[in-house]
């Protein structure tokens, strides 16, 4: 079996408390490699305008779009 | 065959479910009535399951399921927050991300696993969950819908157009310039917690006067005819600390420790941020076109002092849960709007949508509570509950369904004689445990409110608060704040046909057609919900007597 797979076996076979311990690891890395890129994308974008912005979606209560969690 | 749809609101705060059948409600319930944790923000499975229960039917039977917000939009404004916090966004970040990691990230799968339900499951948006429940439970065919709140998804605060063929939004405030985030940030500056007492800063402002007005227009400055933004150099979101930055307290001086005293200097900030939501609100409104409804919801709704004010000036009708319990109701009317076509709306509004128990029930609570229980018909009914409580006696009230919404509207209720200002601080003392700067509000006949109340109109689930008519003030003097306003429930014969009763028992009596009106709960506690409940605080509160039902617990005097 490759490493990977194996791994992911240990993974599920795991306590609850070991898996926890590393999705908070995992978070913490996303947070610390992956995270700063975007605050500094972020802090360079362009600010909205303050205020009421329009919003025309006559669609908004159609079966179609309340499918969708977007 | 019955359409069942069923509306859910949790996760944040306020979690509730809502089943409707071919579009009328069978039960409405909030977690927190249930589980006994106040604001639950859980999933809520016990109101879930007591509305399945009421309506027969399994979780595979319900048709149609409809979660109150998106859930990824939500994300991407969680994402952003925290991102533009980093790096003192790391705890956030890791505790907000491992509950989305639990499965909730899929929010569709999650509910058919947890839920057991295998009809169509839906996402509202949480401002068009709120705008549908204030439509639809409004009397108006046509209405501008205004939705203002912490946050939503992004939105904060959104305007609709409503009418026969439905809602549709036209604009919208986006995070984090918000009202409601405003409101809370004062809130936490003066020692209270955030969405929860942001009502005590509303009860505060009476007593205060508008010095800080120019503070206010600087954390909040005003833009455009009826825009408005929040200053970032006084924010700090994204953390787990305090909302506001150090700058707020070169503005407002230093945040007051909880439980802390009250100065001078607290009363004037409250005064002044309710004069600039007031402002806010009232800015938007005058954006309006004459004379057209308006119907508003969302947490900002739940400001009666500013609901009265726009009330003034155009028709408004602000529904009983305008919070994100309602919204549980709100996302079942979208559901089965989508069935019922055009021009649909439900035929009974009522805030009497909970659970409701037997005198069997009753009984045997008051048995396991070591209470004795008497009929309330050998002793004279309601008339003597009346003249129990013009007696002097503070007297619980457990009668029908458990309302919903944060109001106790006679359902579950803590009755009180207005006319002894004493009273109120005999119930915030010994009974509610409160701050005694914080008012009751009175329950009174509807067509006898004109008398007491300037700007007298019905108001069924207290969501305004009027101005007493000076002369009959020493009246009700228990139920009037220091500004001379209370927060009104009219109670016509439709509205609680028993608690009408009882006030026109109580005038019969003593000529006033009102009683204090409070929820029946202890500090720290949701309102009561069961028997059980009721029996509970009415020991714990040292009420005089309780009316659980058609029983009577308490002496004979």
């Amino acid at each position: 079996m490759p490493r990977s797979k194996r791994l992911l076996a240990r993974i599920r076979r795991a306590s609850d408390a070991v898996r926890r311990a590393l999705v908070v690891v995992m978070l913490v890395l996303v947070y610390g490699l992956v995270l700063p890129w975007f605050a500094v994308g972020l802090r360079l974008r362009r600010r909205r305008l303050p205020g009421f912005a329009p919003r025309h979606d006559p669609s908004i209560t159609t079966l179609d779009r309340l499918r969708m969690p977007l | 065959m019955p359409h069942h749809v069923l509306g859910i609101s949790a996760f944040y705060h306020d979690a509730a479910a809502c089943l409707l059948r071919d579009g009328e409600v069978v039960l409405a319930v909030e977690e927190e009535r249930l589980s006994r944790i106040k604001h639950d923000h859980g999933y809520p499975e016990r109101a879930i399951a007591a509305c399945l229960g009421a309506a027969g039917i399994t979780p595979a039977e319900v048709d149609t399921v409809v979660f109150y917000e998106k859930t990824l939009p939500k994300l991407e404004r969680q994402l952003e927050t925290w991102i533009l916090a980093f790096p003192r966004s790391l705890g956030a970040f890791v505790r907000g991300m491992s509950r989305y990691l639990d499965g909730r990230i899929d929010m569709r799968r999650w509910l058919e696993r947890r839920g057991g339900f295998c009809g169509e499951i839906l996402f509202s948006e949480h401002h068009l969950s709120h705008a549908a429940f204030a439509f639809y439970s409004s009397p108006y065919p046509q209405a501008a819908v205004l939705v203002a709140d912490g946050v939503g998804e992004w939105a904060t605060t959104s305007l609709w157009r409503a009418g026969p063929e439905g809602l549709v939004p036209e604009r919208e405030i986006r995070f984090p310039d918000s009202l409601g985030l405003f409101y809370s940030i004062v809130t936490a500056h003066l020692g209270f917690r955030v969405n929860e007492d942001e009502y005590k800063v509303m009860g505060l402002a009476a007593y205060g006067e508008d010095s800080f007005a120019g503070a206010m227009a600087q954390l909040l400055p005003f833009c455009g005819d009826d825009g408005y933004r929040l200053e970032r150099r006084y924010l700090r979101l994204g953390g787990r600390e305090r909302l506001a930055s150090p700058a707020l307290d070169a503005l407002l001086g230093p945040p007051r420790a909880p439980g802390g005293p009250i100065e001078a200097r607290h009363r004037d900030i409250a005064r002044s941020a309710q004069a600039r939501l007031e402002a806010a609100l009232l800015r938007i409104e005058a954006t309006l076109p004459p004379d057209l409804p308006l119907c508003i919801a969302g947490g900002v709704a739940l400001n009666g002092a500013a609901n009265a004010r726009i009330a003034r000036r155009r028709p408004l009708f602000v529904p009983f849960a305008p919070g994100d319990s309602g919204a549980a109701i709100g996302a079942a009317y979208v559901g089965h709007s989508l069935v019922a076509g055009p021009g649909w709306r439900p035929a009974h509004i009522t805030p009497r949508l909970g659970p409701t128990h037997s005198t069997e029930a009753c009984a045997a609570a008051a048995r396991a509570g070591g209470l004795v229980a008497r009929p309330l018909a050998g002793l004279g009914g309601d008339a003597f509950v009346a003249a129990a409580l013009a007696g002097g006696r503070i007297v619980g009230w457990f009668d029908g369904p458990l309302e919903f919404g944060p109001r106790a509207l006679g359902g579950r209720s803590i009755l009180a004689d207005p006319r002894d200002a004493a009273v109120r601080d005999v119930i915030n003392a010994r009974i509610k445990h409160r701050e005694p700067f914080r008012p009751f509000a009175p329950a009174m006949l509807a067509e006898r409110a004109a008398d007491y109340f300037e700007d007298a109109h019905p108001v069924p689930w207290m969501t305004e608060i009027l101005p007493v008519r000076p002369e009959r003030r020493a009246d009700i003097a228990a139920a009037v704040h220091v500004d001379g306003t209370a927060r009104l429930q009219t109670v016509g014969p439709g509205d609680a046909p028993r608690l009408h009763g009882l006030l026109r028992a109580f005038e019969a009596l003593t000529g006033v057609p009102a009683l204090i009106n409070t929820s029946f709960n202890v500090a720290g506690e949701p309102i009561v919900n069961s028997p059980d409940d009721a029996c509970r605080c009415y020991r714990a509160a040292g009420l005089d007597a309780l009316v659980l039902g058609d029983l009577w617990i308490g002496d004979d005097r």
